[in-house]
């Protein structure tokens, strides 16, 4: 195949093929987040309570008891604004396209404003350090490519830190694989005999489970840096920088989307340009975070 | 200010990178070559404002003349008034 050039042909009685682009298009995770309740949405954003649990147990109390008022605390999540850039297509583009140019933009928009939301919700609900209810923990494997495997042992060190989180809904453990670790499980699962809890689906080649862990894959994953601190959407990526796995508890997600608008400006309004124009966008307001910081975490390669 | 290190990064990115004109800089030592997602990574007071400056690093003649301009940045959430999401049943 030779390299190719910038441009689409137009031919009349020809239909070129329209190549595949390959991007990351996974988000099946998302499908596990959770959403607000309806009444909680507000014009800015979400509301939470929760109460301070101080009540006490005693055993043979031997005084009397002076009831306490139970306090809580409030939190807010807001919204964020979510937009692909916008696309021009002219009149003079579409003329002898063999293809629907339009329709293949309003695709490629969809397409680029899922894998925008998908980096958006991960980055919000990766853990920003590790802290009390939200462990990060660093790999301690065998160096490949400038970092360290993600071994067995690893993984149920991070396990056991999970089970002592208290995060009662055993079928909401979650996690997302970045491809380097899902590579390391297979690399350890093929390399020993001994028992191992991961679970590779025969039919898919997937690394599905590990105990009460359910995996799903994904090539996208947020960066942390050397501090073991995560890194901000969209930053660049550093040389010390290394991708994580990350842990949510779904119960503790928040996500949500108000209806995506289709900006659409069109070609036929279009009164003053030689080459009358139409533009394409996708607008909306959205949020996504931890409703509570526990129930998070994160596996990250250290560096080798 | 950044320091010679960022200076550096941003020098070698940006001519590995000969689409991008300026990296963005933010307090965390973070580099952006989006302004948005740069100024999304600012921290935000209680009141919405954003907190902190980013820095422009640009190509490098710009950075050998010490040509290193700060972007001052004041917004308001984009949740202020003026842009409050109307909900769809409304």
């Amino acid at each position: 195949m030779p390299e190719l050039e910038n441009g689409l042909w137009a031919i009349q009685y020809l239909e070129p093929q329209l190549l595949e682009d390959f991007r990351n298009y996974r988000d099946d995770f998302m499908g596990v987040l959770k959403g607000p309740n309806p009444a909680a949405i507000g014009e800015d954003g979400i509301l939470f309570n929760k109460l301070i649990n101080n009540v006490d147990f005693k055993v043979n109390a031997n005084t009397d008891f002076t009831p306490v008022p139970m306090t809580g605390k409030k939190g807010l999540t807001l919204w964020d604004k979510l937009d692909t850039t916008p696309t021009l297509c002219t009149d003079k583009e579409l003329r002898g396209m063999a293809f629907d140019k339009e329709a293949a933009i309003r695709v490629e928009h969809t397409n680029t404003f899922k894998i925008g939301v998908r980096d958006y919700v991960l980055n919000k609900l990766a853990p920003s350090e590790n802290k009390a209810g939200m462990p990060v923990i660093r790999t301690t494997g065998a160096e490949v490519d400038g970092r360290k495997r993600l071994t067995y042992e690893d993984l149920l060190g991070f396990y056991n830190r999970l089970t002592k989180l208290n995060l009662n809904d055993k079928t909401a453990w979650h996690m997302v694989l970045s491809d380097d670790h899902r590579t390391d499980l297979m690399a350890d699962r093929a390399s020993t005999n001994h028992y191992r809890d991961v679970e590779i689906n025969r039919e898919t080649g997937e690394v599905s489970r590990f105990f009460k862990l359910r995996f799903f894959e994904n090539n996208d994953t947020p960066y942390y840096g050397a501090d073991s601190k995560l890194k901000s959407l969209g930053s660049t990526p550093g040389a010390n920088d290394q991708k994580a796995s990350i842990f949510l508890y779904a119960p503790n997600t928040v996500y949500h989307l108000e209806s995506v608008k289709v900006l659409y400006k069109d070609m036929m309004t279009d009164t003053r340009n030689k080459d009358p124009q139409s533009e394409f966008r996708l607008h909306t307001y959205g949020l996504c975070d931890k409703k509570q910081e526990h129930g998070f975490g994160a596996i990250i390669s250290a560096n080798a | 200010m950044a320091t010679k290190e960022q200076k550096a990064f941003a020098e070698d990115y940006l001519a590995k990178n000969p689409k991008y004109d300026v990296l963005y800089l933010n307090p965390k030592g973070e580099f952006f070559t989006d302004e948005s997602y740069a100024t999304n990574s600012l921290p935000r007071t209680k009141d919405g404002k954003l907190k902190g400056k980013l820095q422009k690093l640009g190509r490098l003649e710009s950075i050998d003349k010490g040509d290193v301009k700060s972007v001052d940045k004041e917004e308001k959430e984009p949740n202020s008034d003026s842009e409050k999401p109307k909900k769809e049943d409304e």
